[in-house]
């Protein structure tokens, strides 16, 4: 028996397999595109907001934020929310920063009463998720909004997240994160495209559905009662924000997401800030894969098609992998032969070249998201993702290893080479101590604020799109 | 030997790919729109259609499509009794297997429908999957999500909000503290509060609402339409009249 013929139907399984996973999230994101440009829209209390103002405690971690920090703080001084009895305050974290923003942290709470400082000194620069709940040790009030330093809010913004919250069964919130420096780089402008189709076509459709939207770590919040049952934030994940999702959806809460509460953020400019940012996500969302792939299967409080959802959410991170693998497998059968299911092949060659190449059914999403924008001419620049899909590719397919490693804890004393090698690139050893029966890896200080050098330009970009809209209405009129 | 029609094909495949990133490559250099998608920082949303009505007023009907359509079968002889609930609470939390289970965060969940007794004090919140019946002077210390068609009964106080996904029927002199957001039609009976604490309040419905004749402003926002009347008797559906008992409307 030749080896060719024993690597074949090996070949044939795995191709099969991959195959399948592949159509699965096809049709998904056919299904998300679809019931966004043609089916009715959830809205979720939003003819409330306003009406409904509970007492809102918001989060803002920062560390070295100099550049932004004005940005956001004068954001929530003009915040259209009621003040009376201190149902409205901010409390910003400063996490061991050593630039300026303390000092202009201080200014501002010395100024205005509902912002309240917390400085993390001694033990800071460990990160969101230890700020976030340092944040949460402070805060009064029964919701809890986080928000990234980098970020804009509309004046309208904290009135529409909290209005979901009139429902009891919501423990969760969601708002739309739209990029304000779009035009300073090229990586800008594609991480533009992909949050708009995220947000704009994705979670507003997973909500739609029922299945699962989402809480993407910032613009968006929590119950203060539900987040302490569930424990706050875990500082052993890397993707906090998608531990709490699954926290969430397997104890009975909901997650809503509403996409007229809109926030403006700074995307990544450079693509080694990409990389790491990526790669930051994909081990922390691989984290949770392994964490709560069962648990999902298993659960009672999700529907079938939550369930469906819940999983391939948790996979997304594994797809490129799954083509990486796909890739290799198609060039080792070839070269062994296999004549069993060579009269597939047309089928099987579609379908890869149809997910390899970028995932069209990912761009159509995109697409979808810029004609309901109104930016139809950016649409022009989606073969461009390309680009961006092979860098995910190699970095997530990468994220996947570490992960696996991590997982079964070959970062180890006795693995010097894995360890020095995992040190050098940020990764540390977690302590066992803390996190007995948790995940065993974090990624250290300074690997844990992944967005530390952004350009501060948010305000110009947005002065210029506001001249630019102006220019436009007057146009209109006249 | 290559052919020339192997050439013609080889190069519109390479023509036609490089077709497909020209166009980007050009937006890209010469941008329409680079963004970033416009939204007015300064926007605020005082102005909303809210409509605040005085009951008092007499109106004349306005917008008033249906009502009850979408009741279907679910009669109350599945009615879980609240005292059951409670010792099934006590028995097992978390229990998956249970009709009833308590989440984190002082929350109830329900399968079913469920029927409270008079003068009944619920310290939590209350998930019904299925619909809600409350007898009179009812104090709901939490919120109420009901997934079915709720009744509301007289004189029942609500310390947060109602979130109901069919019917909701508010009988009269019952109090809101927060809001009500209800998917299908809004019955409110003469005396009804709702919007009482700090947090504000109003009532939005995905139908129609219809409120009796009385003195006091109510804040409601409606795609269907408002209508005052004299009785809700006068409105209510047959469909509906069957499945409540039409003395307490």
């Amino acid at each position: 028996m030749g080896l060719e013929s024993q690597i074949a139907p090996l070949a044939n399984l795995i191709m099969f397999i991959i195959l399948v996973i592949m159509c699965l999230y096809i049709v998904r994101h056919f299904r998300f595109f679809w019931n966004r440009m043609f089916e009715d829209q959830r809205t979720c209390h939003q003819e409330l907001a306003g009406d409904y103002t509970p007492s809102v405690s918001i989060l803002v971690p920062m560390h070295n934020e100099e550049r932004v920090a004005t940005n956001i703080l004068d954001r929530f001084v003009q915040m259209d929310y009621p003040r009376d009895g201190g149902k409205y305050e901010v409390i910003v974290i400063d996490d061991g920063s050593t630039d300026t923003t303390p000092l202009i942290v201080d200014q501002y709470a010395s100024k205005f009463g509902f912002i309240k400082a917390v400085h993390r000194v001694g033990n800071g620069g460990n990160g969101k998720p230890e700020a976030l709940n340092v944040g949460l040790s402070v805060a009064s009030n029964e919701i809890i909004l986080t928000f990234d330093a980098d970020y804009m809010p509309p004046c309208d913004c904290v009135k529409r997240l909290v209005a979901p919250f009139c429902d009891v069964e919501v423990g969760g919130v969601m708002g739309r994160v739209v990029v304000v420096n779009s035009p300073e780089s090229f990586l800008s402008r594609i991480v533009d495209m992909e949050r708009a189709a995220g947000y704009q076509v994705n979670q507003q459709a997973r909500f739609n559905l029922n299945l699962i939207p989402q809480f993407g770590g910032t613009v968006g919040g929590f119950r203060r009662s539900v987040l302490k049952a569930v424990g706050g934030w875990d500082e052993t994940k890397l993707a906090e924000d998608t531990d709490l999702t699954y926290k969430l959806y397997l104890r009975g809460w909901k997650i809503a997401y509403v996409n007229a509460a809109e926030c403006y953020e700074e995307a990544v400019t450079s693509w080694d800030m990409r990389k790491n940012q990526l790669r930051r996500w994909a081990i922390g969302h691989d984290q949770c894969f392994f964490e709560y792939f069962f648990e999902t299967l298993k659960s009672p409080l999700l529907t079938f098609w939550q369930k469906v959802d819940g999983l391939l959410l948790l996979g997304v991170y594994v797809v490129p992998l799954l083509i990486l693998i796909g890739w290799l497998t198609g060039i080792l059968t070839y070269l062994a032969g296999a004549p069993s299911w060579i009269s597939l092949f047309p089928a099987m060659l579609f379908i890869f070249s149809y997910s390899s190449f970028g995932n069209f059914a990912v761009f159509t999403e995109v697409g979808g998201s810029l004609f309901l924008d109104q930016r139809r001419r950016s649409i022009w620049l989606l073969p461009l993702i390309l680009i961006g899909f092979f860098a995910n590719v190699w970095v997530c397919s990468k994220a996947f290893l570490e992960a696996v490693f991590l997982r079964l804890q070959l970062f180890d004393e006795e693995t010097p080479t894995f360890l020095n090698r995992v040190q050098e690139e940020g990764l540390t050893r977690y302590n066992r101590d803390k996190a007995p029966n948790n995940f065993h890896g974090r990624i250290n200080n300074a690997h844990r604020w992944d967005k530390t050098d952004r350009s501060g330009n948010g305000l110009l970009y947005y002065n210029h799109a506001k001249n630019a809209e102006i220019r436009r209405n007057h146009s209109k009129r006249s | 030997m290559i052919s020339f029609g192997y050439l013609i094909i080889l190069f519109l495949l390479v023509g036609l790919t490089i077709l497909c990133f020209v166009w980007g490559f050009w937006e890209y250099k010469k941008p329409k729109d680079s963004g970033p998608l416009f939204i007015d920082l300064d926007r605020t949303i005082d102005e909303r259609s809210a409509r605040v009505y005085k009951i008092g007023e007499a109106r004349a009907p306005e917008l008033y499509a249906h009502s009850g359509k979408t009741i279907s079968g679910d009669k109350l002889d599945k009615t879980t009794e609240w005292n059951h609930i409670m010792d099934e609470i006590s028995r097992n939390r978390f229990e998956t297997r249970a009709r009833t289970w308590m989440q984190e965060a002082e929350t109830i969940r329900v399968i079913g429908d469920v029927r409270i007794p008079r003068g009944e004090v619920i310290q939590y919140n209350l998930v019904v999957e299925g619909d809600l019946t409350s007898e009179a002077d009812v104090t709901f210390l939490g919120g109420l999500h009901v997934k079915g068609r709720a009744i509301i009964g007289a004189r029942n106080f609500l310390g947060k909000s109602i979130v109901c996904q069919r019917e909701l029927i508010v009988l009269e002199d019952v109090i809101v503290r927060n809001c009500i957001d209800c998917k299908g039609p809004v019955f409110v009976k003469r005396g009804a509060r709702v919007g009482m604490g700090v947090e504000g309040g109003g009532i939005a419905s995905a139908s129609t609402i219809c409120v009796e004749k009385a003195e006091g402003p109510l804040k409601v926002h409606s795609v269907e339409g408002v209508r005052v009347v004299e009785s809700l008797k006068e409105v209510v559906s047959e469909d509906l009249k069957s499945n409540v008992d039409v003395e307490t409307i």
